[in-house]
């Protein structure tokens, strides 16, 4: 965790530097999109938001996504995207950051346990997109989320403290991630 | 319109590509169990029985079954023995000697005799001098081999009389599926316990509410979960097992009171007549729900108390008392609502109820049908009491209590020993 919000500081940082460095002209960008993740477990859809700023052909900016593969959670990212193209109709992206869990009733309950936590782990996705014209935009990638479920059984007996067994079973899903994107800015 | 389409040639690529890898695309799981095992301990039985004596005082750690002999208390240490503790003076009881008996659960104490459980044995020692106990005899293979949970089977050879505990940590891929099962090294419980204290009567032995073993005269009744078996001590260092009678299932205590056996279940109270001592007959029963049920009785109410949760099954928490006076047809006299009743017991008209974490209570049962509470100790995990002789011995979770109810009015704690778990 700890290595994750380091590697965040360094990324927004790193934007800021090369903001001063090439004094280009810099613009509010924000995008909304919804998409399908795709993997062994079955279909679910993602939502995310994005903004930041564009600098020319790159795009750095902070992102919020309800994630609903496995396991309901809240990913928040930092994403930088680089545009190509003449046009720069196409671009790739990447983003990493930290996967929040949601605590409350998932699909995947134990029925055994006495006492279930989730607890978040990374986020990473990468892809390539394609903004054909206007504010839409297609991408497709890979996204990677882990999380971590926490579980206490409490067995039966006549006087307590009754005897318990921990358990911590560590997911890392990894998924194809296809989305449609409104962009506002450029 | 060259790099446009130059660009979506590349999209459909890069998924094209992320499909031909399928171990990225995975739902990767890795669980990390941390639990307890236990491994027992033998020693031969040889070994085990020349043990069978007066040994040094230990802490009491797990307190079970409880009886009192004259200025002796007997209280059990689940599945490792017995403590005798000297309580010539309630005030200050003293806790001097300790007889091993691994896998002892019950207890029960006739003149200068004590007879106890060692796991499907039963043991007989003499206890004239409680500093020197003497084995007196081993009757083999009387009571219901215990059994353990997984799929762990002990050394038939050898006795377990202790277990080392560990804590492991196993880690593996899980890939979907909930935990695994125990494994068979994971022992958290037995067929026969642990379940709780005392045993009962004769020349002034006096047993609690949750007892398992019983005496009247020169009878020694014991139950297991399924059978009742009676023994002749008349020759008290000789017992001789004379019945074995199937009487039901989920059997839970055993209580004596006269001629009358008044035997606990899950699914109800059954009364027994032993006025054929070796031969008991059915006498009357009392069904209720599927719940645990110690019972008590005097000349004519029986006081059950009924409890669920944990090995005991339904919901229901409540003390019944019960009119005798047609043995053959005990009829309800009064339900009074409890919060989770486990042992009772009854001296004159004092009624004393271990109410779990509710504490300990005192009733004044003078009539039955309207007991009116005397007193309640609500800092007490409360499990079993004899009332005798003006003192209650209370055996909760951090101790042993002995009340001085001389005064029901004023009820005062005169001692308690510490449980060091």
């Amino acid at each position: 965790m700890k290595k994750i919000a380091l590697f965040i500081l360094m990324l927004a940082g790193t934007s800021v530097y090369a903001q001063e460095k090439t004094r280009t002209v810099k613009k509010f960008h924000a995008m909304g999109s919804i998409g399908m993740l795709a993997g062994q477990s079955p279909v679910k859809p993602v939502i995310q938001f994005s903004s930041g700023m564009l600098f020319n052909k790159y795009y750095t900016g902070i992102g919020l996504s309800f994630d609903a593969y496995r396991f309901i959670s809240f990913p928040l990212f930092v994403e930088g995207r680089m545009q190509f193209g003449s046009k720069r109709e196409g671009f790739i992206y990447s983003g990493l950051g930290y996967n929040i869990p949601y605590n409350g009733k998932q699909s995947e309950e134990d029925p055994f346990a006495t006492k279930s936590k989730y607890i978040g782990g990374a986020y990473f996705d990468v892809g390539l997109g394609w903004k054909p014209r206007g504010h839409i935009s297609f991408s497709a990638g890979f996204s990677y989320k882990e999380l971590t479920n926490n579980s206490t059984y409490v067995y039966e007996c006549l006087i307590a403290p009754c005897p318990e067994e921990q358990s911590h079973v560590l997911y890392g899903l990894g998924r194809i991630l296809a989305k449609m994107s409104i962009e506002i800015g450029r | 319109m060259k790099n446009f389409r130059r660009s979506l040639g590349i999209v459909f690529i890069v998924v094209l590509a992320l499909f031909s890898f399928p171990a990225c695309i995975k739902d990767h799981c890795k669980r990390t169990y941390t639990y307890q095992t236990y491994e027992p301990i033998y020693r031969t039985k040889d070994e085990v029985r020349a043990n069978i004596r007066s040994n040094p005082a230990r802490d009491i750690s797990n307190p079970g079954k409880l009886f009192i002999l004259g200025r002796y208390i007997f209280l059990n240490e689940v599945d490792k023995g017995i403590h005798v503790i000297d309580n010539t003076d309630p005030s200050h009881p003293l806790n001097f000697a300790f007889i091993d008996i691994p896998g002892n659960l019950d207890i029960a104490v006739k003149g200068n005799t004590l007879y106890a459980d060692l796991y499907s044995d039963l043991v007989t020692l003499d206890i004239t001098n409680p500093s020197q106990v003497q084995l007196k005899k081993i009757i083999s293979n009387v009571f219901p081999y215990r059994a353990w949970g997984g799929n762990f089977s002990p050394d038939s050879g050898k006795i377990i009389i202790d277990w080392k505990q560990k804590q492991v940590t196993e880690t593996y891929s899980c890939d979907g599926g909930y935990r695994k099962y125990l494994s068979d090294a994971q022992l958290f419980f037995s067929s026969a316990g642990p379940s709780s204290p005392s045993a009962s009567v004769s020349p002034i032995g006096k047993g609690g509410s949750m007892a398992r073993f019983a005496l009247i005269n020169d009878h020694l009744y014991t139950v297991s979960t399924t059978q009742l078996d009676v023994f002749n001590i008349s020759n008290s260092n000789d017992p001789v097992e004379v019945n074995h009678l199937n009487i039901g299932w989920s059997i839970e205590t055993i209580y004596p009171f006269k001629n009358k056996l008044f035997i606990g279940s899950q699914s109800g109270m059954f009364i027994y007549n032993v006025s054929v001592p070796y031969s008991p007959a059915p006498d009357g029963q009392f069904s209720h729900v599927r719940v645990c049920d110690p019972v008590i009785a005097d000349n004519d109410y029986a006081y059950v108390t009924l409890r669920s949760g944990n090995s005991c099954q339904g919901y229901t928490n409540q003390l019944d008392i019960l009119d005798l006076r047609i043995f053959a047809n005990p009829t309800l006299v009064k339900t009074y609502p409890m919060t989770n009743p486990h042992g009772l017991s009854k001296d004159g008209s004092t009624l004393f109820i271990c109410d779990g974490a509710d504490g300990l209570k005192v009733y004044d049962a003078t009539n039955p049908s309207n007991l009116q509470l005397l007193k309640r100790f609500e800092d007490v995990v409360t499990y079993d009491v004899i009332a005798f002789n003006h003192i209650a011995l209370v055996v909760a979770k951090n101790g042993l209590y002995q009340y001085d109810y001389t005064d029901t009015r004023n009820i005062r704690l005169l001692s308690k020993i510490v449980v060091n778990n």
